[in-house]
């Protein structure tokens, strides 16, 4: 009995990092989807997009045509200190504030 | 065969959108050349329309060349907006006619749109009907289809616009004459001067600001994404000259996605460099450069490829 407690501990170790790791990480990504918004409210001048955007709806569909989006990506290096490879600056790749969180969290490292 | 239209050229895609709408008529060969329509560079940067070129009597030409019909045309230039618009109304409300109207109106004064933002930028959409107060619009390169208001259809159309009048019953099959003399014309352009000019734009801009690029470069360039659409010409000339050959086509489309892509690159290091006031990067730029003119030259030679074979199949030897 006892080493099935001992050994119960041990094995939720990494359920209770990993449960900690997730945690952080949608915490991140809401800050990030913060931020999107708040940058995507200004390049498009509609500031109601800041209460109003969806984290999975299409940006573009909302004003951000390419060169809005090319605009927001360099931003977001700049933010966060980052900077996307060549075959990363897709448009296609940018196409919701969710996918963008992502990328920018895989870029940071937290997200594999 | 392809079943719907990309975003690739307004004034295009609205011709293309009444082919579909009047019948089983082959739109493809109406982008024959599309990759090379013209665009202006000034001082101030690229533009994707021109003051100075008559574009839409170019494109009417070729509409009426190979769909073997006549096409009216009218400018509020020569007879007042409010003249014009009236006559596109009396257009509109001939009974019994499939007609359409390709107008001229302002993209900021789209209630539907939310590119650009600024006053006159000149784009066109498709009247397909109108019916009292309402008209029913189609615009395929926005990929909007809804009704507006006359109000609102008299507010976009632009000051010095332009109205396209098409009936449907007029149209014919394309003409594969027609379509072999503009193929043979369009491909005697070897040149993709949109990468040309981009290039030598940017590079001038960098040269002048001592090897950075200025802060408003991006906006000087932002109008390339809008002209690099009309690469996407290449895959409709592909596709119709290649249909019912069952010849596999992924790998020129896999050409075709790396231009559209290498143009967004382009921008994208443009823009990083302004925006970040690092050093510009000349050589990484130069070396895009390279690539997609070498790029550019292999989708070419694929058409090259492909047109006797489509020549063949025309004079029965296939």
């Amino acid at each position: 009995m006892d080493g099935y407690a001992r050994d119960s501990v041990l094995f939720s170790y990494p359920a209770i990092i990993e449960g900690g790791y997730l945690a952080m990480t949608a915490m991140l990504k809401a800050d990030i989807v913060e931020l999107l918004r708040r940058i995507i409210a200004e390049l498009t001048g509609k500031p109601s997009l800041e209460d109003e955007l969806q984290p999975e709806q299409d940006i573009q569909l909302a004003g951000m045509d390419s060169m809005r989006i090319i605009q927001l990506v360099i931003r977001l290096e700049q933010y966060y200190a980052i900077g996307f490879e060549d075959h990363e600056l897709a448009i296609r790749n940018f196409d919701t504030m969710d996918a963008i969180a992502d990328r920018v969290l895989q870029k940071t490292g937290l997200l594999a | 065969m392809m079943t719907g239209t990309r975003q690739v050229h307004c004034l295009l895609d609205c011709y293309a959108e009444i082919l579909r709408m009047s019948g089983s008529f082959d739109w493809r060969p109406l982008y024959t050349g599309v990759w090379n329509a013209y665009f202006e560079v000034t001082g101030e940067g690229l533009s994707y329309y021109s003051e100075s070129v008559d574009e839409l009597a170019k494109w009417r030409a070729r509409f009426e060349l190979i769909y073997g019909c006549d096409v009216q045309q009218w400018h509020c230039a020569a007879e007042g907006k409010e003249a014009a618009f009236v006559r596109l109304q009396a257009w509109m409300a001939a009974a019994g006619r499939e007609r359409y109207a390709i107008l001229m109106v302002d993209l900021y004064d789209l209630p539907y749109s939310n590119q650009f933002r600024v006053r006159h930028t000149p784009h066109f959409l498709t009247a397909v009907r109108a019916v009292g107060d309402q008209w029913q619009i189609r615009d395929p390169y926005l990929s909007w289809e809804g009704i507006l208001s006359t109000a609102e259809v008299r507010q976009a159309f632009m000051d010095d616009g332009a109205v396209i009048g098409i009936d449907g019953a007029e149209l014919r099959p394309s003409l594969t004459g027609a379509i072999r003399l503009l193929f043979e014309e369009e491909m005697k352009v070897r040149e993709n001067r949109l990468l040309t000019e981009l290039a030598a734009y940017i590079r001038g801009a960098v040269e002048r600001c001592g090897g950075y690029a200025p802060s408003n470069l991006l906006a000087e360039v932002q109008h390339a994404a809008v002209i690099a659409k009309r690469m996407d010409g290449y895959r409709y000339a592909l596709s119709y000259l290649t249909d019912g050959h069952r010849l596999r086509t992924d790998a020129f489309d896999g050409m075709c996605e790396e231009m559209a892509r290498g143009f967004e690159g382009l921008l994208f290091l443009a823009a990083r460099h302004a925006m970040t006031g690092q050093p510009f990067d000349v050589p990484a730029f130069e070396r895009k450069v390279e690539r997609m003119h070498a790029l550019d030259q292999n989708i070419k030679r694929e058409l090259d490829a492909a047109y006797p074979i489509w020549i063949s199949a025309k004079e029965g030897r296939v």
